[in-house]
């Protein structure tokens, strides 16, 4: 469970998220939203512990602040939106990095810490790659490959940013998809960085909105995705269909419904 | 709700990811990579104590040896033998091993400290540090005793600085990311050799008479090598090797980048400021006994690097011993190849060195794992 009070970042002299207060339940899939620059990576890193912030934030009753890094390492499993991959490291290799905050200092990992990555290799399908060299995967495979890195730190947090955008239509939904049943499965607590405002709608719990570092709005996927909301937001004409039951956004050129709706 | 049009099943989009297919991971190949790496340090050692103006052959070694050892049947040996063996050829051998260790294990070092593979143990100004004290013992004529204290002074003063200066400075590494960053200190590093560099250069040219003996430490020489530098570089190099080893895994997690080495509980900035210390003091150490022996530092990590594993728990112990028999053969080859006269061990290094290099850079072995 995440909850998080009057958030505030300031990089440079800026303050570049201000005033967040939202809380994400305990197996809940939050969506954070918004146009570019408006602060969700920020916000996200903030969670993670990568930049210094104002007000609270706390995982599970307590004090973000107040953990040390391998305290919040075992709390929180971030993936940045674009992950380093050491050409040279191996797959299995790559995954057991996951396991360092689990380690005694200066122990190497443990037979069980070995077989939990290796469990997870096997579950995300990486049966047969183990030996692969990371400079010989395709994107929808680096993909998997780093959140299984994240999961093997069994932190009951998720938090990814932009998991999908190096991928096809297809994948995406495989992805998206995968990190559902992971979340189901392990009980995890999730907070994605989405651009797709559609998918977001059709995997998360919640929409946080941000724009220009503030929270615009929070709430149901019905409850965020309004024509003139998103229309504000973006600066963008923007529509909201319902499709069989599912909330679909679209955005058009300008003016494209003020002659349709004239005629 | 009827099923939208283009539904797959949910079980058809899950079958690649079955969780009972077995998996086993191994543990790093460790002992595989070191049993090569020790059988040619062997070697190495047995050819640096054989080899040189008088010729000890191997039956004569190992009766020296086991004379030494209780129990073991021995033949008495020509004590000259005996004093050339212990004397000279086994102390200069030893410190050539644990300066080519030192060298090698530290280029690894801030190979996998800066993640740039043209890193090596003289990046931060040990090099110009420790040139610029010796220097200055040589044109005042100061007693050869107080060379290596000048050197190894001149070189952790020199890291210090760069480290001093190189932390304070600010820079945004883009993400608003506090006190992570290791370019400022790279650049300072080159900042301070420039300083001291020119110091030592000025210095070396007021004074023409000693400029041979300046360029002979430069150029690096175990000539002198006897056990009393062993006992004082050794302190240095176990501490500094102990550190490095340590720390292998970490330097592991390093490689994904320091931002997410952090959120898997790793203080890069701590990481970073230790093997530092420890490699400077380790470098500055061997620097002070050998003069400047370049190249060790660059060769031998990636080498290794190209034939065994680029993790740093197979890498860096075997860097280090394989360090260690390169500076020994490196060595033998400066006494023998000219003798009497010897042939700076630096100018060896990179001869021998950059040949083979470049062949192991042209391996098929190599462009896989550089492609
Ligand atoms: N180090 C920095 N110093 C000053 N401003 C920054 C820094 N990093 C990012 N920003 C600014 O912060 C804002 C939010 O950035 P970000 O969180 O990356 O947005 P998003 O992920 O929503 O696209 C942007 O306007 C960006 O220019
Ligand atoms: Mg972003």
């Amino acid at each position: 469970m995440i909850d998080i009070r009057k958030l505030t970042v300031r990089l440079g002299a800026r303050p570049v998220v201000q005033d967040v207060t939202f809380s994400v339940a305990a197996q809940r899939w939050l969506a954070l939203v918004g146009p570019n620059g408006a602060g969700k990576t920020t916000l996200v890193r903030a969670l993670a512990g990568l930049v210094d912030f104002g007000g609270s934030v706390r995982i599970d009753d307590r004090e973000s602040r107040a953990m040390s890094r391998r305290d919040l390492a075992r709390s929180v499993a971030y993936v940045p939106q674009q992950p380093g991959f050491p050409a040279d490291m191996t797959v299995g290799d790559y995954v057991l990095l996951g396991r360092t905050p689990h380690l005694r200092p200066l122990r190497s990992e443990t037979a069980s810490d070995r077989r939990v990555c290796a469990d997870l290799l096997g579950r995300l399908g990486f049966a047969h790659l183990a030996g692969r060299r990371l400079a010989t995967l395709s994107g929808g495979e680096r993909q998997r490959l780093v959140l299984a890195r994240a999961l093997a730190q069994q932190a009951p947090v998720l938090l990814l940013d932009e998991p999908t955008s190096a991928l096809d239509l297809g994948r995406r939904i495989d992805a998206l998809e995968l990190i559902d049943e992971l979340r189901v499965e392990r009980g995890l607590t999730v907070v994605t960085v989405v651009h797709d405002l559609t998918l977001a709608a059709q995997f998360a719990d919640t929409l946080a909105l941000l724009h220009h570092g503030r929270l615009v709005t929070q709430g149901a996927p019905a409850d965020v995705l309004r024509d003139e909301v998103l229309s504000d937001t973006y600066d963008a004409t923007v529509r909201v269909v319902d499709d069989h039951g599912q909330l679909v956004v679209t955005s058009r050129r300008w003016n494209c419904w003020a002659t349709e709706d004239a005629q | 709700m009827a099923a939208l049009p283009g539904t797959r099943p949910r079980a058809q989009r899950s079958d690649r990811t079955d969780p009972r297919t077995a998996v086993e991971l191994a543990p790093p190949r460790l002992v595989r990579a070191l049993i090569p790496a020790c059988l040619l340090l062997v070697a190495a050692a047995a050819l640096g104590v054989a080899v040189g103006s008088s010729h000890l052959s191997l039956l004569t070694l190992w009766h020296t040896v086991a004379g030494h050892i209780p129990l073991l049947p021995h033949r008495a040996v020509d004590p000259v033998d005996a004093a050339i063996f212990w004397q000279i050829r086994l102390p200069r051998v030893v410190l050539a091993a644990i300066v080519g260790a030192m060298l090698a294990g530290g280029g690894a070092t801030y190979q996998g400290v800066f993640r740039n593979p043209l890193a090596d143990p003289y990046l931060l100004g040990v090099a110009a540090g420790g040139g610029l004290g010796a220097t200055i013992v040589i044109v005042s004529g100061g007693p050869a005793g107080l060379l290596p204290v000048a050197a190894f002074t001149g070189a952790v003063l020199a890291v210090a600085l760069t480290y001093a200066l190189g932390r304070t400075a600010r820079w945004d590494t883009g993400g608003g990311t506090v006190g992570i960053g290791n370019t400022p200190i790279v650049l300072a590093g080159v900042a301070i050799a420039a300083l001291f560099t020119a110091a030592q250069t000025y210095l070396q040219q007021q004074h023409v008479t000693t400029i041979q003996t300046v360029y002979g430490w430069i150029l690096g020489q175990l000539t002198l090598a006897s056990w009393s530098d062993v006992t004082v570089v050794l302190p240095y190099v176990i501490v500094a090797a102990v550190v490095l080893l340590a720390c292998a895994r970490r330097l592991d997690v390093l490689r994904v980048g320091e931002e997410e080495a952090s959120t898997l509980g790793i203080d890069p900035a701590r990481l970073r400021l230790l093997l530092i210390a420890a490699a400077t003091l380790g470098t500055a150490a061997a620097v002070a006994v050998s003069g400047l022996i370049g190249f060790v530092g660059i060769i031998v990590p990636h080498t290794v690097r190209l034939t065994t594993s680029s993790s740093y728990r197979v890498l860096l112990p075997v860097s280090m011993i394989v360090g260690a028999a390169f500076l020994i053969l490196a060595d033998v080859a400066a006494r023998t190849l000219q003798a009497p006269a010897e042939i700076p061990l630096g100018v060896v290094t990179a001869t021998v060195g950059a040949p083979f290099f470049l062949f192991v850079l042209r391996s098929r072995r190599a462009r896989e794992a550089l492609s």
